[in-house]
């Protein structure tokens, strides 16, 4: 087939398409253009950062004083939502030195994203221990004996959870959905001191009978296996993985695999994560 | 303008300036945000603020609607970004989907469906653009009004009219009397124009 000619008003045309005055017909045939030669894009790229730059020449206007505060009021209440990261006096360990070779501001973030992980785990810890504190007033009840023994778990799961969280060294990896329909995100904490991991995670759909999620890490450029798992009810996840070879992975992502599993991944990618900075 | 310049400097990552916001890069700015570092989204806005908030200004014009889209694309850029800093500025990212929403919204308070939304294909995603990150917005700004002063004014209107109005070649052509070939002439013409001033921004 022959190579699609470029014609001598191609510039003309681009910036059409760039500005969408082309017929259909002629945007059409751009499109052709660019498939052909790839080149062409960086020129559109070019005219249309011109065009998004276009408004600097507007005169200055300043919005209210008050906008910053209320943008960043709002932004605090989606992080609240998400993870309390307030630093209540639940617990005095949040000054977390974490990895002592890498002085980076990311520790701090990975700290202060810590603590909002105790903060929120001591919280469901305080409701656990209310919960059993209730149903210890009347053991002779079966139904309460029953929800008592699983609140014991819950309890037990929570407190081990908090126990790693509080451990010095810890290293945070945020993890955020890469397909658009599903809005999860949480975190992954290495703590090397208790040879384990936390794995939190929100808003994560729940899957077939047949599925699970599994969690991988990049280790020297292979893909490890570390767990799988599924989210509760609510679409939380609150899981401890034992640390194996991965411990000092800076890279994990998770995909929907088979229930039986593979040494690889074959799933498709729903969610990645890496080092906080 | 509270804007803050930001100087790229690879080596002061291990000094302590490198813990204000204010001095950091784009992509250290927006990989913090998006670690949840609610003072990396202070600092987006510090730089930012005021551009998105003149664009919405100008399309809108009300300075409540316009604060409200203000607030909007900055949790919007918050919550779930698409932003991909390999892919382009932050600043033509923001004014982009700025531009964008205001449109949307012109077009949902006329019920014109007919409202051309246009340059909203795709983020362009040129990068590299070194001025850009060695001049502050305000210089920037600066530098964007002087290429436009040079434009022709015939020019200048149907750009504007265009882009800020969101109106159609035909309905410029309407509204101005002239023919539609005209239109798209000067349109072409005046982008184009205004992209070889501004080549070192945007190259």
């Amino acid at each position: 087939m022959e190579p699609l000619e470029l014609p001598p008003n191609w510039e003309a045309l681009i910036t059409g398409y760039v500005l969408s005055d082309l017929t259909p017909e002629e945007a059409a045939l751009v499109k052709q253009y660019l498939e052909t030669y790839p080149e062409l894009a960086c020129e559109v790229e070019s005219l249309q950062a011109t065009l998004a730059l276009f408004p600097l020449s507007l005169p200055k206007a300043k919005p209210s004083e008050g906008l910053r505060s209320q943008i960043l009021e709002a932004a605090q209440k989606d992080l609240s939502s998400t993870v309390k990261t307030q630093q209540t006096p639940v617990s005095p360990s949040p000054s977390l030195p974490l990895s002592p070779f890498s002085p980076k501001p990311w520790l701090k973030i990975a700290g202060l994203a810590a603590v909002g992980l105790i903060t929120s785990l001591g919280f469901f810890n305080y409701r656990l221990n209310q919960k059993l504190a209730t149903a210890e007033t009347d053991l002779s009840n079966y139904r309460l004996q029953t929800e008592l023994s699983q609140t014991q778990q819950e309890l037990s799961r929570y407190q081990e959870a908090l126990s790693v969280l509080k451990q010095p060294n810890n290293r945070l990896l945020a993890l955020k959905s890469i397909t658009p329909d599903i809005s999860s995100s949480g975190s992954l904490v290495i703590a090397p001191n208790s040879e384990a991991a936390i794995l939190t995670l929100k808003k994560l759909p729940n899957l077939p009978e047949d599925k699970v999620y599994r969690l991988w890490a990049f280790v020297d450029g292979k893909k490890v296996k570390c767990a799988k798992f599924n989210p509760d009810s609510q679409g939380k996840v609150l899981q401890k993985i034992p640390l194996q070879k991965w411990g000092s992975t800076t890279e994990v992502f998770v995909t929907i695999e088979p229930k039986d599993g593979f040494e690889l991944p074959v799933g498709e990618t729903v969610m990645k994560g890496s080092r906080a900075i | 303008m509270n804007v803050a310049t930001h100087t790229q400097k690879p080596s002061r990552l291990e000094s302590e300036s490198d813990m204000n916001p204010s001095n950091q890069t784009e992509v250290e700015l927006f990989q913090a945000l998006q670690a949840g570092d609610l003072s990396a989204l202070g600092a987006i806005y510090d730089r930012y603020g005021e551009a998105v908030y003149r664009l919405a200004l100008r399309i809108l014009k009300d300075t409540s609607e316009a604060e409200d889209l203000t607030q909007e694309i900055f949790l919007a850029f918050w919550r779930s970004s698409k932003y991909d800093p390999n892919r382009g500025k932050m600043i033509v990212y923001l004014l982009t989907m700025t531009r964008s929403r205001a449109i949307n919204r012109l077009n949902q308070k006329s019920s014109q469906q007919k409202l051309l939304q246009r340059c909203q294909r795709s983020i362009p995603t040129h990068s590299e653009s070194n001025l850009m990150e060695k001049v502050s917005l305000g210089e920037v700004s600066q530098l964007v009004s002087k290429a436009l002063e040079e434009i022709p004014e015939n020019q200048q209107q149907v750009l504007k009219m265009a882009y800020y109005e969101g109106l159609s070649q035909s309905e410029i052509t309407e509204q101005l009397n002239i023919p539609l070939g005209t239109v798209k002439t000067r349109t072409r013409q005046g982008l184009l124009k205004l992209r070889k001033l501004l080549k070192d921004l945007v190259d």
